[in-house]
């Protein structure tokens, strides 16, 4: 009797711990270096000779792990792709990634922490994988004077640039994805477009976004929403049909993606839909039926196009320390490769590591793709004193194709 | 407005059959077992390896799955139940964080397993549409609202009508006189947690190819059952259906016809209202002797 009670009580400790470990805030251990280099502990950033340590903070095993590890890849290829071409100021580029977990206030936590020992250690850091945490993670960024690339928080938080003195933003404002979408539509003749978005910081931001560019296209609109824990877009998708929608402009992710296709069927209503860039990162072919991917299109990111002029995709592959996740799209893995070539190219703009100095030669640089500078995520990138989010992406960064299967992270049509 | 009514009538479904499963499992212990969100989700991923990646036919996979389910129900109560009950001979509110930490470990390990992008989850039964009322419905639709009024209707029948189900009841009202009477209070806490993760699978057997697997969607079918049991009377199955349908179709209408951020608000406000006219929920009595 004794023994079983002892056998329950481990058993109850046993799933204590899962749970703790279920909860905890993610790990804070280092778990990469580039491939050419070692970390050497508390090497200042601005001390010569060592290896230059970059932080990037990204969900490793939490809900963003798919979007985290890629995107870390994709700082650690671009990490030993300069390593391999004379470092950054000569110096080899030590790559450590902390796990945040997909949770804003761990990877707040874990920054706070690491920090901690030795603010200076970190020269750039990669601030999150999606807006949420990059959100959480702005004032400390603000606060340290930390450098830091990285997508942006959803927000346009870094568009005013005294919010984000020393931080820069891959993308510019959200508004340039649904260019592409209102495109589309112009070019298909319609008068008359339903915008179904998620109620989310993000898609509610391009269906305000995409509004304006309609009414310019001359197109005719009427926006719905549906909560983000909705099981069923029916009858929103209802109200489009009633409003007399020749097209849907749908902003929304994950499951809802399933749900707006299958509301579609079950309202016997074959009108185009267009997914935004947040749907296209998923593999849409796998969240309805094949029966229902007729007239179904997506805004992809240019380097999910394998006709594609971004350079960098081949590279990415070739100096990548593991294999890409081929499931998901190539823009994870290119945001955190260009944010090295921006650090990269503002180091040697400013011959210094200083945050403020790396801060001021980025507001400096137009970075273009290119053969010195191979790019991945955007063909352009430039900064000002003002904005700092990528005032040179363009709406042509964009395009609006039939809806793909992902195979080897880019979009291969669907037979 | 048709189809509002009736996609609110099938989310109202979903969460009056979660509902049933908490109440399997609340009648004879008293727990309000927070982990059935995560073993119903569980149910979804389990149906949807055994079709869709392992190619069992339909039969073999459902069974599979809810014996799977019933190990996960009786695990939860060997875990987070019994050793409550064996310190200190009651379960008191310690329950309610050790069911929260199964929920959150059973939904960890699924995303850690299957991963956190929604799976699509095939229906073991037909597929396309049915006309009806002037609209179109999905046969995995009228399944889910078919199963949550016949399982909430049995339910209540069997544990008011028969032995089993009656002591089930006399160690809900009184867990001493019933023990007294030679009712062995461990045992029926074990097989009501085994139905209830049979139950709780089987709900995601049907539920699946609705809401998709997805982890992160056990807490909200925890929450969102457990605002049903409380709206509909706790105890009562067809209390719970009731709360369910009437949770769904105020958060759908709400939605669709007052904004989408008022869905939640008007379900809590309803809540607060019905509670303070009917403390005991809708389908709730007032303490007296049943058994």
């Amino acid at each position: 009797m004794k023994n079983k009670k002892k056998l329950i009580g481990l058993s109850a400790l046993l799933l204590a711990a899962t749970t703790v470990a279920a909860c905890s805030s993610g790990s804070s251990t280092s778990v990469g270096g580039s491939s050419t280099s070692t970390s050497t502990g508390n090497t200042s950033a601005t001390t010569s000779g060592g290896p230059i340590n970059v932080l990037v903070v990204a969900d490793q095993s939490g809900p963003n792990k798919t979007i985290g590890t890629q995107e870390a890849l994709g700082v650690q290829a671009g990490a030993a792709y300069l390593d391999a071409h004379g470092g950054v100021l000569g110096r080899q580029v030590s790559v450590t990634i902390l796990n945040d977990d997909g949770d804003p206030a761990t990877a707040a936590s874990l920054v706070v922490k690491t920090l901690a020992q030795n603010p200076a250690k970190y020269s750039m850091i990669y601030p999150g994988e999606e807006g949420t945490i990059i959100a959480a993670l702005i004032p400390i960024v603000k606060r340290d004077s930390l450098y830091a690339v990285g997508v942006n928080d959803g927000s346009s938080g870094c568009i005013d640039a005294s919010s984000c003195p020393t931080q820069f933003s891959l993308t510019g404002a959200a508004s340039l994805s649904t260019v592409a979408p209102v495109g589309f539509f112009s070019s298909k003749k319609y008068t008359n477009v339903g915008v179904l978005s998620a109620q989310l910081d993000f898609t509610q931001n391009e269906a305000t976004d995409i509004a304006p560019l309609l009414t310019k296209a001359g197109i005719k609109y009427e926006t719905a929403s549906f909560p983000v824990s909705a099981v069923s877009v029916t009858s929103e998708m209802s109200q489009l049909k009633s409003g007399g929608a020749q097209a849907v402009y749908a902003a929304a992710f994950g499951a809802a993606i399933g749900y707006i296709l299958q509301a579609r069927a079950q309202l016997g209503w074959n009108v185009p839909v267009v997914f935004d860039v947040a749907g296209a990162s998923f593999d849409i072919p796998s969240l309805a039926p094949a029966s229902q991917m007729a007239n179904v299109y997506e805004t992809a990111f240019k380097c999910m196009d394998p006709s594609s002029d971004l350079s960098a995709i081949g590279l990415i592959k070739k100096y990548a320390p593991s294999a890409q996740d081929p499931t998901v799209p190539c823009n994870q893995v290119a945001s955190g490769w260009d944010s090295m070539m921006i650090f990269s190219a503002a180091a040697k703009s400013a011959g210094s590591l200083s945050p403020t100095a790396l801060a001021k030669a980025t507001e400096g640089i137009n970075l273009a793709n290119s053969t010195a500078t191979p790019l991945a995520d955007y063909g352009k990138y430039c900064y000002s004193a003002t904005n700092h989010e990528n005032a040179c992406q363009s709406g042509s960064d964009f395009v609006v194709v039939p809806v793909g299967k992902i195979e080897n992270s880019v979009l291969s049509p669907l037979s | 407005m048709l189809v509002t009514i009736w996609s609110g009538l099938v989310l109202g479904s979903i969460y009056a059959l979660v509902a049933t499963g908490f109440t399997i499992a609340m009648l004879p212990t008293g727990v309000f077992n927070f982990a059935h969100g995560a073993i119903v989700v569980g149910g979804s991923f389990l149906i949807y390896q055994f079709i869709t990646v392992q190619g069992l036919p339909s039969v073999p996979a459902v069974v599979l799955t809810m014996l799977a389910g019933t190990v996960l129900g009786v695990l939860c109560e060997l875990l987070t139940v019994r050793p409550l009950r064996a310190a200190s001979g009651t379960v008191g509110t310690g329950a309610l964080v050790t069911t929260v930490g199964a929920s959150t470990a059973i939904a960890g390990w699924l995303g850690v397993k299957w991963g956190y992008i929604p799976l699509l989850v095939p229906f073991v039964g037909p597929s396309g549409f049915v006309h009806g009322f002037g609209i179109l419905m999905r046969p995995v639709e009228i399944t889910v609202v078919a199963l949550a009024v016949v399982s909430a209707l049995a339910c209540e029948l069997i544990f008011r009508k028969t032995r089993p189900g009656q002591a089930c009841l006399a160690v809900a009202e009184d867990i001493e006189p019933a023990m007294l009477r030679g009712i062995n209070v461990s045992r029926f806490s074990l097989i009501a947690f085994a139905l209830s993760g049979l139950f709780g699978a089987l709900t995601g057997v049907v539920v699946g190819p609705i809401t998709y697997a997805d982890p992160t969607l056990a807490p909200t079918l925890a929450l969102t059952g457990f605002v049903a049991v409380a709206l509909g009377g706790e105890g009562s199955f067809v209390g719970g259906l009731i709360g369910g349908v009437v949770v769904g179709l105020v958060s759908t209408l709400a939605t669709r016809y007052v904004g989408v951020n008022y869905g939640n608000s008007a379900v809590m406000v309803l809540l607060l209202v019905a509670l303070s006219l009917k403390p005991k929920g809708l389908g709730g009595q007032e303490k007296a002797r049943i058994v």
